[in-house]
């Protein structure tokens, strides 16, 4: 038969008032004599959580409604829900444990710690409390492990004591960076890590800190400088602006392997380090790879230097577009020009941007940026194009990109601007 | 298999759907096609339809939610957009063979007033301050200059499409 038709209804009214606060729509649904579930729907999803809850509390609800609004009602109700709770029923463990997990209340708290609480729930009041000096101090009557010694340094003033025993059970370097990063106690925490002679590649979490506690990260790059650094060693510092220059200069004496000349590439030059001008420089003294050459070119401002190693590679043709529309020095112009079989002696730069300047000051309208043609207008590099019926051609075969910056190479920078930009070069030009 | 996916945001309503396929065609000369992954038992007038279907017992979002494009591998929506949410992922296949297809339609995302949200950027969808997580849209970039209608690009600025990944 499905549900009763009231049911129904309350469920359509409960939709409109999650949509919008509808005073019409809430008293027809209390006419209708809600049940706790359906009041409990109210609470957590619409703006009539407090007349909804005035309800409640006059049908006096039992503990499971209770324990559900101690969970997850608003603020407010949650609180008043709670001291219900726990004046009125007795609330096993399990249950209080949630309550601290989800509101941390220190009443449920404190009447966990009377309920002989698992190792698990201690740590729960911990890490969610004010109790965190009681439950710790249960905690520490029996062995516990790092992750929890770890929890109480954190969250307890039992610090000295869970760190005296901490230190005896081994700690990785990952757990003391932790400390480090994540406690007060980072000053002990750096001190013993140092004494470990942890490998450097240990610290790279202390100097890329990812979660910004900005704790012992020039510590860190001075121990690594001073420990015998690899290549990989020294990105980080260099990638984090610490001690940048020491590091650089360690750098410059070491001949990266392939896989290290990637790593520095990508991290340094594709992630765009300060440094990625000096480091391209250096890199393309180590013969990259093609892919890295191509970061070099487009990331860089060394484009011509990794232009001239890219022309000696085997490139298919929008390879070679994307290297003529960042460099245009003579021997790329003339490997492009050839492949692409188009006679640059024949072409006068000067006469070209001569003939559009006058076209385009005369009537700015005609420069649309955004396209290379469209029916009335042209971009710089289009209007070219549209000057030389030899370039349409080549435009049609082989891309606007290679026909525009061989016939002006010069002005190549201009291809991809704004519109401004590209009428100031223009008028500087008409008028020198 | 990994995704490539591009998380768009806009400041007011969310494109129609008709309006993202004009303007696809626009730029591309291409049709565009939409297929939404919720298939109600029902006729669907309006959103408060949606709503009411997704909180029913009986709701279950049968597919991702596609753009496809003749030629071109399919382009979907990342999730299920929730009612009055104000960014969406458009994700592809890493592999894919073909990138036009999907940054055409990320280029008709702009154009229709969205922005691109910064990737990697951790940011609550209610904050005031989204404009620090937005990228600059500029039209005349390389990027999506070179993105020209599809039948008037030769073989080497289609060339330039294909995917990094692709097998």
């Amino acid at each position: 038969m499905g549900e009763n038709i009231n049911t129904r209804i309350k469920r359509h009214l409960t939709d409109i008032m999650k949509e919008e606060e509808n005073i019409e729509a809430w008293e027809y649904f209390i006419k209708l004599n809600p049940t706790f579930d359906e009041l409990k729907d109210i609470i957590r999803f619409t703006p009539f959580e407090k007349k909804a809850w005035e309800i409640i509390k006059k049908l006096e609800p039992n503990k499971d409604i209770l324990l559900h609004l101690a969970e997850y009602g608003e603020t407010i109700i949650q609180k008043e829900a709670e001291d219900l709770l726990l004046n009125n029923f007795d609330v096993d463990a399990e249950n209080l444990e949630n309550i601290v997990l989800s509101t941390e209340s220190d009443k449920a708290a404190i009447a966990l710690l009377k309920k002989n609480p698992t190792n698990d729930q201690l740590l729960t009041i911990v890490k969610h409390s004010n109790m965190s000096d009681e439950a710790a101090k249960e905690m520490l009557k029996i062995k516990q492990d790092n992750y929890e010694l770890f929890a109480i340094i954190k969250h307890s003033n039992l610090k000295k004591i869970a760190w005296e025993k901490l230190i005896t059970q081994s700690p990785t370097s990952e757990e003391i960076i932790e400390i480090i990063q994540e406690t007060d106690f980072d000053e002990v925490a750096w001190d013993f890590l140092k004494k470990q002679n942890p490998p450097n590649h240990e610290l790279s979490n202390l100097v890329n800190d990812y979660g910004e506690s900005g704790k012992k990260r020039e510590e860190a790059v001075d121990y690594i400088l001073k420990n015998n650094p690899s290549i990989s060693d020294l990105i980080n510092p260099i990638k984090n602006e610490i001690r940048i220059h020491k590091a650089w200069d360690l750098m410059l004496k070491i001949t990266p392997n392939d896989e290290e000349l990637q790593s520095i590439i990508w991290r340094l030059i594709r992630l765009e380090s300060s440094m990625k001008n000096e480091v391209a420089t250096w890199c393309l003294k180590f013969n990259p790879n093609k892919e890295d050459l191509f970061y070099i070119l487009e990331y860089t401002d060394i484009k011509d230097e990794a232009a001239l190693q890219l022309i000696k590679k085997p490139l298919e043709l929008h390879e070679l577009a994307d290297i003529i529309i960042h460099s245009t020095i003579e021997p790329v112009l003339n490997l492009v020009s050839k492949r692409v079989k188009f006679d640059r002696s024949q072409i006068n730069e000067d006469s070209i941007i001569q003939e559009i300047a006058s076209k385009i000051l005369a009537n700015p309208d005609l420069l649309d940026v955004n396209h290379w043609h469209t029916k009335n207008t042209n971009c710089l590099g289009g209007w070219a194009i549209a000057l030389n019926e030899k370039a349409q051609q080549i435009e049609k075969q082989y891309g606007s990109e290679i026909a525009a910056c061989l016939l002006i190479p010069n002005y190549k920078h201009l291809l991809f601007e704004d519109k401004e930009k590209v009428i100031k070069e223009l008028a500087n030009f008409s008028f020198s | 298999m990994g995704i490539y996916a591009t998380e768009f945001y806009f400041k007011k309503e969310l494109p129609k759907v008709d309006a993202i396929k004009r303007k696809f065609k626009e730029i591309t000369g291409i049709r565009l096609e939409y297929k939404p992954g919720l298939e109600l038992n029902e006729l669907a007038t309006d959103s408060n339809d949606i709503i009411n279907f997704l909180n029913s017992p009986e709701s279950a979002i049968l597919g991702y939610t596609l753009f496809s494009c003749e030629g071109f591998s399919i382009v979907r929506l990342g999730e299920y957009m929730i009612p009055n949410s104000k960014s969406f992922y458009l994700e592809c296949g890493i592999t894919i063979k073909n990138m036009y297809f999907f940054h055409a339609l990320s280029k008709t995302m702009l154009e229709l007033g969205g922005h691109i949200i910064k990737p990697e950027s951790y940011r609550d969808e209610e904050d005031l301050e989204i404009d620090k997580y937005l990228e600059p849209y500029n039209p005349y970039e390389r990027w999506w200059k070179r993105i020209k209608k599809w039948e008037d690009m030769n073989n080497v600025e289609r060339a330039a499409f294909k995917g990094k990944y692709a097998q």
